[in-house]
């Protein structure tokens, strides 16, 4: 879904209609990126967000009380109804080259800020390529679980969901309910919570050592 | 009017790392006659014996101490998510409680599909946040927050309830500690960062989180305790590395978090898979105090 630069205006335009659909996916007011690079990316969330809406109203609703068979189901329903409807996704679809760059830039500032050490060491907290997870037969040992990180592929299950640092997560562009930021090593992620599916991915968002690629 | 809580430990006993962990169980320490009786577990959802034992060992403390509902501070099903194991690494191990009509309030951990909002005997309401309150004298209200993803929308959301809450306790329950000895994970200093100026402000008295893999009650800090109880189900011998922030620490064996509201005093008792008592003690509410200077602005989220 890549654009020419001709089209500048209709983007604009897209993302303002895009903004005006969806209150909720307003930039939090410490997001230091372009405003067009902004609207460019949230324009590229809503429509993954409209494909995820499309299909939640095909499929059975899952409310409150589900059972936990009602929720595997929905589960596998939205996978493979994104993951068809996402067929030859690419990486850089919604991370196009300008936002990744910007993103790029929020992250090496956060990590440079005086805090950045606590920043490295939150995203080290659940971050896959850091953390293991406890086995069954003794939960005193742990096993890896490797996530493979690929667009549209399935974000493994065994394995845990690392901590997004608040400091960071509030300079970031905000996100709609349906997708959420995540860090598999140094890769920042895209993920689609519901679906377990990975949208998109940011290669070594963060450019520090101590993360584990 | 805001107040500031400035509560303190009135009495603790603590054994801890020399205690002889056999025998049958320990007595109840808890007084037994409060208005408010749950348990707090976290980083069970293992689907091991070690989680069975210490279900069972809920079972038989609550023939003693009738509590009437669990909160969870995440990590409710580590592993895959399939509808087996929900039910291996939670209706089974809980089904006698959950038969008694126990309710179950759950928080995120890192390993939790955000779905679990969805997933009834969790009592998540379809929500990653949420709250709740308990018939108490003065009120009792209970915060539930995913420390996973605080993002501006739960900021905002927590900054506004805790300010609405007229409720004397105020008890908050998520997943990663923002004290903690640990030597794998430690305290989530930005996320304190992010969360203490709120709690100190709105009055928050006590806050039970997860994620390492021990017992610890952490002295008060800035008039809040804060529990670690993260071994429900998963265990790390020899993780807890003793910060001068600690008061107690267990980390010989799987363990669980009774807690009773008796007006105003909180009782707990730590409970280990073998029903020895590793802590227990009694924090008190202190009476209201204003914060705000006049003409003073609400501090910054951050």
């Amino acid at each position: 879904m890549r654009r020419h630069p001709s089209c500048l205006l209709l983007v604009l335009l897209a993302a303002s209609c895009s903004l005006n659909r969806n209150a909720h996916i307003a930039p939090a007011a410490d997001v230091d990126i372009d405003a067009r690079v902004l609207a460019e990316f949230q324009e590229e969330v809503e429509d993954y967000v409209d494909l995820h809406r499309e299909l939640v109203e095909r499929i059975p609703t899952v409310g409150p009380n589900a059972t936990a068979e009602e929720i595997a189901a929905h589960r596998e329903k939205m996978t493979r109804g994104i993951q068809a409807k996402r067929k030859g996704a690419k990486r850089g679809d919604i991370f196009e080259s300008r936002v990744e760059a910007a993103i790029r830039r929020v992250i090496a500032r956060e990590l440079a800020s005086p805090e950045g050490q606590q920043v490295v060491k939150e995203i080290l907290q659940g971050n896959p390529r850091a953390e293991r997870v406890p086995n069954q037969s003794d939960p005193t040992r742990t096993h890896p679980a490797a996530v493979r990180v690929v667009v549209n592929g399935l974000y493994n299950e065994d394995a845990p969901l690392s901590s997004m640092p608040p400091s960071l997560l509030l300079k970031l562009p905000q996100l709609p309910e349906q997708v959420r930021y995540r860090f598999v090593g140094r890769d920042l992620i895209l993920r689609d919570a519901q679906a377990n599916l990975i949208l998109d991915f940011i290669k070594n968002a963060v450019p520090n050592p101590a993360v584990p690629r | 009017m805001e107040r500031l809580a400035s509560r303190f430990a009135l009495s603790a006993s603590f054994a801890l790392a020399a205690l002889p962990l056999c025998g049958a169980a320990q007595e109840l320490t808890l007084p037994n006659r409060g208005q408010v009786r749950f348990a707090v577990i976290g980083d069970m959802g293992t689907a091991s014996r070690a989680q069975r034992e210490v279900a069972q060992q809920m079972v038989r403390f609550h023939a003693k101490f009738p509590f009437t509902f669990v909160i969870t501070v995440g990590d409710n099903i580590l592993g895959p998510e399939t509808a087996r194991d929900f039910k291996a690494k939670f209706e089974a191990p809980y089904a006698d409680l959950l038969a008694a009509g126990i309710k179950f309030y759950a928080s995120l951990g890192n390993h939790d599909n955000p779905e679990q909002r969805n997933y009834g005997p969790f009592s998540m309401d379809g929500q990653r946040y949420y709250t709740f309150s308990m018939e108490a004298p003065g009120g009792l209200r209970f915060f539930a927050l995913d420390s996973n993803y605080m993002d501006a929308p739960q900021l905002a959301w927590l900054e506004k309830e805790l300010s609405a809450s007229g409720s004397e306790w105020k008890l908050a329950f998520f997943h990663h500690p923002l004290y903690s000895s640990g030597k794998t994970h430690g305290s989530s200093l930005d996320l304190r960062k992010t969360l203490e100026p709120l709690f100190t402000r709105y009055g928050v008295d006590v806050v039970f989180t997860g994620h390492d893999h021990f017992y610890e009650r952490v002295k008060p800090q800035h008039a809040i305790t804060y529990f670690v109880a993260g071994s429900a189900g998963s265990l790390r011998k020899g993780d807890y590395r003793k910060q001068p922030f600690s008061a107690v620490g267990f980390d010989r064996d799987y363990a669980f978090l009774l807690v009773e509201i008796d007006g105003a005093k909180l009782h707990f008792q730590a409970i280990s898979r073998t029903g020895q008592t590793v802590d227990s003690g009694v924090i008190a509410l202190a009476p209201a105090q204003p914060t705000a200077t006049p003409g003073g602005s609400p501090l910054p989220l951050r």
